[in-house]
């Protein structure tokens, strides 16, 4: 069903199309991403099937730029020949408007590529999945979250999507390099209500094959939900927190991972930005970036970056101490160190960026605990934020949109509402020890992390 | 062509045993950039086209989108979306089945807000420099100022809807959006002030000197945040201005409004329509065809006219927003806030531009009349979760405010509500209005809209701060 072979592009004409015609007009260099993919969906609302979907959707992105370093960026979803012209001369006519650069040397030099194995990054059974099999997962999901007899469970919300895709990426360096790549995400939402009380959470599964993929997500959800019931007010002050998987990706290495884009550094835009070689955090704390990942979800496992650069595991922070800037191309070129191969793509829309890939967490042994909990007479077990920080400060407030109260070493009641406020360097420094459980959320591996504390501000 | 191509596609869903059909196909071209360091970064060009087509059958439906809008790919979308839609009927709960309502009034033939050939009337490279000339303005406002962004994008989208019922909808608009966000700098504080501009229309219809002086806002906001105090945590009496407060309508109540997720058993006003949820000064308003504020829309991507919906009137819960599916479902009519961020994207019920009705107070009154509070203004972002009935969003610059004065700056305010109690909160409204527009995002697709208000306030939110 999402086989893309009989109405994929055809990358190598797409190609040939695309260097004749700068040729005849004239730029000095070029890079070509070309993108097919076919995706499938399927949402239940209630218990009952809302919608079904089937998307077919290619395109490509054309970055030039000439000898005085102005670059521009086009695309077109339409292969024909018009629309490769239009897309060709609209780049051209662009990129001689841009500002000259002195600090753009070329797009990525070549280098070679070690493709990761395809069953990393790919599943033929996602290709093959068909209509009924989508909805049985569905129904499985379903099936599960609704096994928990509870009565306060009120209402369970499914949705399932698969996509697969195959990128090319050529260069005027020579880079030819392509990858066949696939994804699956199983999800479920439950909405738990008890007299007056509503309140809800979610899970899901996700990975780069079917496999990985588990009906079991619905009672995970449910178990979840029904957790989030009797809330209870807090008090403002400074409590011990134990960060969990799903807030160390936001407050910790998410954001250690976001302040550390060499492009808002070079243009002062970073709170790390003055910290590579300095400690930025216990010296029990390591992170690892990591798009060569092999085994578990591997969300973002890639063999090579947005701009056709061979992708590589680096350690960021590294018993403490921030080792390292991710970096693309440009940014490498203008501070005169190795790319990291860190450029990413939101699809052939938009020209690449930088980010990072799935995040490990790698605590010190020594500070592995069972029970994090243990010690705490009364903190705040931190599940989930929506917020984001302020890259340019590392102040950092929000709201606490899933958390618990812990109290005598034991997670005890959920809480009603709170804010917290901190600044990252001190949240940082703050971390003491780490769970022995890790958990693999997709584009995060992490234990739950317990800190000295922040504040946090209640209602009570 | 492409409508005859559309007719035959809907016609097919038909015989295939489609009960509604409808199909959108949609075009694009844009321009977008980013100035950083004095330099243009990632000049963007941006061209293309696509087609949905959408199929219910016995309450489920079946879509398929691809970009190739040739009457033969059309009608193989149409065949896929009867499968699809066939594909789910039998596990559609027989309480959730639906057939369309009758009787719908559909727009028909062309709105042309923005003409074809607008966006190019105004050359690229005029554009790039006037960019680039915003960031001369800010840095002469400081010597402080360290670094300037600015985001320029520039969009013409075209869209026709044909469906089952009648519909035949031909669209054009354009729209202009600009960001400028200012870093400054003094001693080792570091500190960066954000301001917007939104326009319906192409550059050509635009008003440089409005962007000019968002620019300059955001440079003199950065510089004043320089000498901002940390806020202190806790629950505070709040004034929100005509932009903080408008975003404050959209999530503290607006998202809890639509209708899919009242139907989905995921927001907190469910079964409470003509309960009292506010005081009796507070009227809230969605309307989608107020051609001055940002979330225009001729009509929604259903084909259904924009209109007037009142959400809330007197303090009471009145009204919800509507798409073709939720009005058929729930037994009303529909009220053109079936909006879909493109051709590969299912419509949902979204927002256009919502705000709260102003009263009599007048600002300074409100703030003359308010013994302890914080004076919060604009916004950095907002977000809600209808279904635990929690609110959050983020002020870009407040002042404490003791004894009727304005006292302290704070910086990095964020403040949280719940739903059901904050519209009791509101005790003063002002006499003023005023608008931002912006995009707001649910279920992975972002469309643009508006938030307006007066200034008002609110007794007890919970403000998160730095501060012990």
């Amino acid at each position: 069903m999402l086989s893309i072979d009989d109405d994929g592009f055809d990358e190598d004409a797409i190609k040939a199309r695309v260097e004749r015609q700068i040729e005849a007009l004239g730029a000095l260099q070029y890079e070509i991403f070309v993108e097919t993919g076919a995706s499938l969906a399927i949402d239940m609302e209630r218990g009952s099937l809302k919608n079904a979907e089937i998307g077919k959707d290619s395109g490509i992105g054309l970055r030039v730029a000439n000898k005085l370093g102005q670059s521009a960026f086009s695309y077109t979803s339409q292969a024909d020949a018009g629309s490769i012209e239009k897309m060709v001369k609209n780049a051209i006519s662009i990129m001689q408007m841009a500002t000259p650069d002195k600090d753009f040397k070329s797009f990525a030099s070549k280098a070679e590529i070690i493709n990761l194995p395809s069953n990393v990054v790919f599943d033929p059974a996602i290709e093959r999945l068909a209509i009924d099999d989508a909805v049985q997962l569905v129904n499985g999901a379903l099936e599960s979250a609704r096994s928990n007899p509870d009565p306060r469970v009120y209402s369970v919300n499914v949705s399932f999507k698969a996509s697969r895709t195959r990128l090319s990426l050529f260069n005027s360096n020579g880079i030819d390099a392509r990858e066949d790549q696939s994804d699956a995400m199983l999800s479920c939402d439950v909405t738990v209500k008890d007299g007056e009380e509503m309140s809800s959470d979610h899970e899901f599964t996700s990975g780069r094959d079917l496999q990985r993929i588990s009906v079991d997500v619905g009672a995970k959800a449910t178990e979840l939900a029904l957790r989030t019931l009797g809330k209870v007010k807090i008090k403002t002050g400074f409590y011990p927190v134990v960060l969990g998987t799903r807030a160390v990706d936001t407050v910790l290495a998410g954001a250690i991972a976001g302040a550390i884009n060499a492009e808002f550094v070079q243009q002062g835009m970073s709170f790390l930005g003055e910290k590579v070689g300095k400690a930025i955090a216990p010296d029990h704390f390591s992170l690892v970036d990591d798009p060569r990942m092999d085994s578990g979800t591997r969300a973002l496992s890639c063999s090579f970056d947005a701009e056709g650069f061979p992708t590589r595991r680096k350690v960021i922070v590294d018993a403490g101490v921030l080792e390292t800037l991710l970096h693309n191309t440009y940014t490498a070129n203008k501070a005169g160190v190795e790319n990291t191969g860190n450029a990413v793509r939101s699809g052939y829309t938009s020209p690449p960026r930088i980010s990072h890939f799935n995040l490990v967490v790698q605590p010190r042994r020594d500070h592995v605990v069972h029970d994090l909990c243990e010690g705490i007479r009364q903190g705040i077990y931190f599940d989930q934020t929506y917020d984001s920080p302020n890259m340019a400060t590392g102040d950092f407030s929000g709201m606490i949109s899933s958390g618990y109260l812990i109290e005598d070493g034991k997670i005890t009641s959920p809480i009603n509402q709170a804010t917290f406020g901190v600044n990252l360097l001190d949240l940082f420094n703050s971390i003491e020890v780490y769970g022995d459980k890790v958990d693999d959320r997709a584009g995060i591996v992490s234990p739950a992390i317990r800190l000295k504390g922040m504040h946090v501000s209640g209602n009570l | 062509m492409t409508i005859d191509a559309m007719e035959a596609a809907v016609c097919k869903a038909t015989e295939l045993g489609a009960e509604f059909c409808d199909i959108r196909v949609d075009s694009w071209q844009g321009l977008s950039l980013e100035i950083m360091g004095s330099r243009t970064r990632n000049v963007v060009s941006s061209l293309g086209s696509g087609a949905g087509v959408r199929a219910l059958i016995g309450g489920a439906w079946g879509f398929a989108t691809t970009i190739d809008t040739s009457k033969q790919s059309l009608l193989r979308c149409s065949e896929m979306a009867v499968q699809f839609a066939k594909a789910c009927t039998k596990f559609v709960k027989a309480e959730q089945r639906f057939a369309m309502s009758e009787g719908i009034k559909f727009t028909s033939g062309r709105k042309e807000i923005t003409r074809d050939g607008e966006m190019d009337s105004v050359a690229g490279e005029e554009k790039i420099k006037f960019c680039l000339d915003l960031d001369k303005i800010a840095r002469a406002r400081s010597p402080l100022v360290k670094n300037v962004v600015i985001r320029f994008s520039e969009g013409f989208g075209k869209a026709a809807i044909v469906n089952s019922h009648g519909a035949c909808i031909e669209k054009s608009i354009g729209t202009v959006y600009t960001l400028a966000n200012v870093m400054v700098k003094e001693n080792d504080v570091l500190q960066s002030g954000g301001e917007i501009f939104s326009h319906i229309g192409c550059w050509n219809t635009a008003d440089p000197a409005a962007v000019e002086k968002s620019v300059i806002a955001a440079a003199d906001q950065g510089v004043r945040l320089l000498k901002a105090k940390a806020c202190p945590p806790g629950a505070f009496t709040i004034i929100a201005d005509n932009k903080l407060g408008g975003v404050f309508v959209h999530e503290a109540m607006g998202h809890a409004c639509e209708a899919d997720s009242i139907l989905a058993g995921q927001s907190i006003l469910e079964g409470r329509a003509g309960d009292r949820i506010g005081n009796e000064a507070v009227n809230i308003i969605d309307d989608g065809s107020r051609s001055d504020l940002y979330g225009y829309i001729p009509s929604d991507s259903e084909g259904i006219p924009s209109r007037k919906t009142t959400l809330v009137k007197d303090g009471i819960l009145v009204g919800y927003l509507h798409d073709l599916e939720t009005a058929s479902r729930m037994d009303c009519q529909p009220t053109g806030n079936g909006r879909a961020e493109s051709f590969d994207c299912m419509p949902q019920v979204r927002m256009t531009n919502t705000y709260l009705e102003p009263q009599d107070w007048t600002v300074d009154e409100i703030i003359g009349d308010t013994k302890r509070g914080i004076y919060c203004k604009n916004w950095q972002y907002g977000y809600v979760e209808p279904d635990k009935g929690n609110f959050m969003f983020k002020c870009k610059e407040a002042t404490m405010i003791e004894n009727g004065v304005q006292t302290t700056l704070l910086k990095d305010v964020a403040l949280s509500g719940q739903i059901l109690q904050v519209l009791h909160d509101i005790d003063a409204i002002g006499n003023d209005f005023g608008s931002s527009g912006g995009t707001c995002g649910k279920g992975g697709q972002h469309v643009r809209v508006s938030d307006a208000s007066p200034h008002f306030r609110i007794k007890n939110v919970l403000v998160g701060g730095m501060e012990g």
